[in-house]
């Protein structure tokens, strides 16, 4: 009795033993599984990443931008087409992740949005099959994309260009950049770069936007019921510069005339006169009118992550006057002035801007419209958008953007100046009509020492880029 | 007059054709067992495109389960009908992951694996091995004793990696590893140096009086044996797995023979003593506690082992990535010491699962062949010891690369790759297939 005593003792012990290691098993293979997966350690889900076959990305002529290439069975090498796209369509690398369009449109890229059918789950876990992405088309366009790049070449800034009708994001340029065919091997000097090349400037930068604001503060003017030809009751004179805080704030060319109209102001840049413009409208008209034009309100990009709040306004200052004219805690992105830009040259409807055109699961699929353009916001009337408009064509004639001028080409475009802590800031706000009613913008912004006519002549090129493409487009 | 282990007058059950599933149902276990080795390995060689040839480990099984079957059926035709499934289905299993895992080592594992049988079946169906064990049990001993020593000056690792662990004792190719021949010797020297003590140990008088049975040179003699040959294999060969399964097993077997639970509560005292003296005197222990503390921390550095070890485990989920799909190459020793995890991350918590109650019936079949021996004291307490070496050793590792407790460095029996082990483990089950015999005379 005391022998089967003890041998049921050892069999009860040796059976919780065993029962503990089944609850164990149960507990890392099953209820815990979603932590430990989770882990940095887990370089399974690097294998199970590097298997898929993520999808191709197109321009919207359906030229390739990033592509997989088989390099062994089950291991592809992603390849960015053209040293103009790694600002916007990012990296994707197995161990420092995803960035830019490649992280934005991840899901699609590596097929995880498609929907989880049976046949599909069994193909992929229970056969292994090789799983491929879906293939994105982008609204970009490679020429204009190069174009935009080359502007760039060697500056620190960034560019946007945009159908202003539709919204259609049609090159997102970001300067200096990154080159994701050496990005494991670079990974360590580039993060410890000064100038942070993968921080997208175009799309997350926050700049005092100076004198690009002028055409708006323009429209304000033009909403208020003024006139242009009125002169302006200056405090110091024409050309005397606006001191705001440190900031000394010049015209960026030289009045012709003995006095200062809201015409004259815009072409040559001169902050005295709209420093007289908004005095005259007050400060509840002036904030509302940066409101109004969206100045206020960071633009958003589906499936992009821009910043951490989407509203400008928290950082405005209660000097509304420095706000106003560019100088004040009033931040915004290429982004968002291309957006401005585009309620001016859209007769005074603001697009939303959109980079995703299309998706299809496979080279042999048709392409299924995932983002048609969303509606337009009226914000003033086609009388004063077209009134600025023809202002800003006058300014690329012989203002401030006059060095824009591009033979055969009618754009109107507006050079404003910035000073933001110890650099400082050129824009170039530009517009170009491909047909009535239709216009394609551009922005521009330099860091550094620019002369307004470089800034304008580069713009000039990129708009002469846009509507070549389009018209390559059109006829294809 | 043999002494009897039970305190009271029992009819012996031993006999007892119901006590045991019949010959009909072994051929349908190793049926099934066989489907599984044939489906895993259609799946592997599916996955990877393999050859003709790579079925040879498959035909190797079917040839050890073939004749296995039909040399128990001729020599010990009244025997229990599930251990020899049990250790023909784990080893199948064992030998398709290691084809998955190390394919230039299957058809060394599946040569082994015929020799283990062949092994199994001469300890099955001769009574000179028991015998051998019983009336040599010295010599054993000494012999193992010094294979052990040989192997501390002369020992090799098959890896000739710089550093690890030179456990092997090896010729023209061939390694061997002493301390598994010392786990058996070992097992049937306690076995029958405890039978023959046991009447003195079970006397009530002595049980009563603490003093006599501490100092009683009767139970300090082999403790103090046991702890040596431990410490031994602790300091010199670093080998912590091996020496806690020896002391593991002994102390079921002294539990067993002296059914006094202050047995236990010692033993489980002198361990906690030694993995604190351990713990303090060498790096490898010390390494392995503080990882199976924290492994996260170190994920690539120490603690990668046990890291990877439950990566595999949440890899599988539920039914597995099936054979050849996962990535249980991530687990150091995979084939080896660390199979159990490799084979979850395949085989899923089914799996996993699969393989503890194998081991479990195993258990319970070999405790049972023991409760049979109640009156043959040396073949109960070597029932018990061999399903203790098992079971221990088999938890050991299990519970090591689940994070249950440290990792230590033993293989699963039947399933890791090694051919010392397979052997033993093999001889093993073929005596206790032997005590499970109900042709009393003939058998035993």
């Amino acid at each position: 009795m005391r022998f089967e005593r003890s041998v049921a003792h050892l069999l009860i012990g040796l059976m919780v033993a065993f029962g503990l290691v089944l609850t164990s098993a149960l507990y890392w293979g099953v209820i815990g599984s979603d932590e430990a997966l989770a882990s940095a350690f887990n370089y399974r889900q690097r294998d199970a990443l590097a298997a898929v076959q993520r999808g191709e990305i197109v321009d919207r002529t359906g030229r390739p931008l990033v592509d997989s290439l088989a390099v062994a069975a089950g291991d592809w090498l992603r390849v960015t087409r053209d040293p103009s796209l790694p600002s916007i369509t990012g990296y994707a690398s197995l161990t420092y992740g995803t960035g830019g369009a490649e992280a934005a449109y991840n899901l699609i890229l590596t097929g995880a949005d498609q929907p989880q059918t049976f046949a599909h789950i069994f193909e992929r876990d229970a056969l292994h099959l090789p799983q491929r992405g879906s293939d994105i088309r982008l609204t970009l366009d490679l020429s204009i994309q190069q174009a935009a790049a080359d502007a760039l070449s060697g500056r620190t800034g960034a560019v946007i260009v945009m159908d202003a009708m539709t919204g259609a994001l049609l090159a997102v340029a970001s300067s200096p950049s990154i080159n994701p065919a050496t990005l494991d091997t670079d990974w360590e000097s580039l993060i410890k770069r000064p100038d942070n090349p993968f921080f997208n400037r175009a799309l997350q930068g926050e700049y005092q936007p100076g004198g690009a604001l002028q055409p708006v503060l323009l429209a304000g003017w033009l909403i208020a019921g003024r006139t242009l030809d009125e002169a302006l009751a200056l405090s110091d004179g024409l050309v005397a510069p606006v001191v705001l805080d440190e900031v000394i704030l010049t015209c960026v060319q030289s009045p012709a005339a003995d006095a200062l109209t809201p015409t004259q102001a815009l072409l040559t840049g001169c902050p005295a006169g709209f420093e007289a413009m908004i005095s005259v409208l007050g400060e509840t008209a002036t904030r509302d009118l940066l409101a109004l034009f969206g100045a206020t309100q960071h633009t958003e990009l589906t499936g992009f992550s821009l910043r951490a709040s989407s509203n400008a306004s928290e950082s405005v200052s209660s000097d509304w006057i420095n706000d106003a004219l560019g100088q004040g805690r009033l931040q915004l992105s290429p982004l968002d002035m291309a957006v401005i830009t585009a309620a001016i040259a859209n007769d005074g409807n603001t697009p939303q801007p959109y980079l995703l055109e299309a998706s299809r699961t496979s080279a042999a699929a048709e392409w299924v419209l995932l983002s048609p353009p969303a509606q337009t916001l009226p914000i003033t009337t086609a009388q004063t958008a077209q009134t600025v408009q023809s202002l800003m064509r006058q300014a690329a004639e012989s203002g401030t953007a006059a060095g824009a001028a591009q033979t055969g080409l009618t754009l109107g475009g507006h050079v404003g100046q910035a000073v933001s802590g110890q650099k400082s800031l050129t824009w170039f706000t530009g517009f170009v009509q491909i047909e009535p009613g239709h216009s394609l913008v551009t922005v521009l912004l330099l860091e550094g020492e620019i002369t307004p006519s470089e800034a304008a002549q580069a713009g000039g090129v990129i708009l002469r880029a846009a509507v070549d493409a389009n018209t390559r487009l059109n006829d294809f | 007059m043999p002494t009897t282990l039970s305190s009271t007058t029992r009819p012996s059950r031993h006999l007892d054709l119901e006590l045991y599933p019949n010959i009909g149902q072994e051929r349908v276990l190793l049926g099934l067992a066989g489907a599984f080795v044939v489906v895993n390995f259609a799946a592997l060689n599916t996955v990877r495109g393999a050859s003709i040839l790579a079925w040879l480990p498959v035909l190797a099984w079917m040839a050890a389960a073939v004749v296995g079957h039909r040399a128990l059926n001729h020599w010990l035709p009244r025997r229990d009908g599930l251990i020899f499934p049990v250790c023909m289905f784990l080893s199948g299993w064992g030998l398709a992951a290691i084809d998955r895992l190390a394919p230039a080592f299957a058809d060394r594992q599946a040569l082994w694996l015929l020799v283990s049988v062949t092994g199994m079946i001469f300890s099955a169906c001769s009574p000179r091995p028991l015998h051998w064990l019983r009336r040599y049990r010295y010599s054993l001993l000494v012999g193992g004793i010094g294979l052990l020593l040989v192997s501390i000056f002369f020992g090799v690792n098959p890896s000739g990696q710089q550093g690890a662990p030179t456990l092997w004792l090896g010729v023209s190719g061939i390694y061997f590893q002493p301390s598994e021949v010392l786990k058996l010797v070992l097992v049937a020297f306690l076995a029958s140096y405890l039978a023959e003590q046991y009447p003195l140990l079970s006397a009530r008088d002595v049980q009563q009086t603490l003093g006599g049975w501490a100092f009683s040179p009767r139970v300090f003699g082999p403790v103090l044996l046991m702890w040596g040959v431990c410490v031994m294999v602790l300091v010199w060969q670093r080998d912590l797995g091996t020496a806690l399964v020896f002391f593991l097993a002994f102390l079921s077997l002294l539990y067993l023979a002296s059914g006094q639970v202050w047995v236990l509560l010692a033993g489980a005292g002198l361990m906690v003593i030694a993995g604190f003296l351990a713990y303090q005197l060498f790096a490898v222990v010390q390494l392995r506690v503080d990882i199976w503390y924290n492994p996260w921390i170190e994920g690539e550095g120490r603690g990668y082992h046990i890291v990877q070890s439950l990566l595999a485990f949440a890899n599988g989920s539920v039914f597995g990535q099936g054979i050849g799909q996962g990535a249980p190459g991530y687990v150091p020793v995979a084939h080896s010491d660390s199979v159990y995890a490799a084979l979850s991350e395949e085989w899923g918590f089914l799996g996993a699962a699969g393989v503890v109650c194998a081991l479990m019936v195993f258990t319970l079949r070999g405790l049972r062949a023991a409760l049979a021996h109640q009156e043959r004291p040396f073949y109960a307490l070597l029932a018990v010891g061999i399903t203790s070496l098992i079971a221990v050793q088999s938890l050991l590792i299990m519970g090591g690369v689940l994070k249950l407790i440290p990792l230590t460095g033993v293989t699963l029996p039947f399933v890791s790759y090694g051919g010392s082990s397979l052997l033993i483990s093999f001889v093993m089950a073929g005596l206790l297939l032997r005590l499970t015999s109900t042709e009393d005379s003939h058998a035993l």
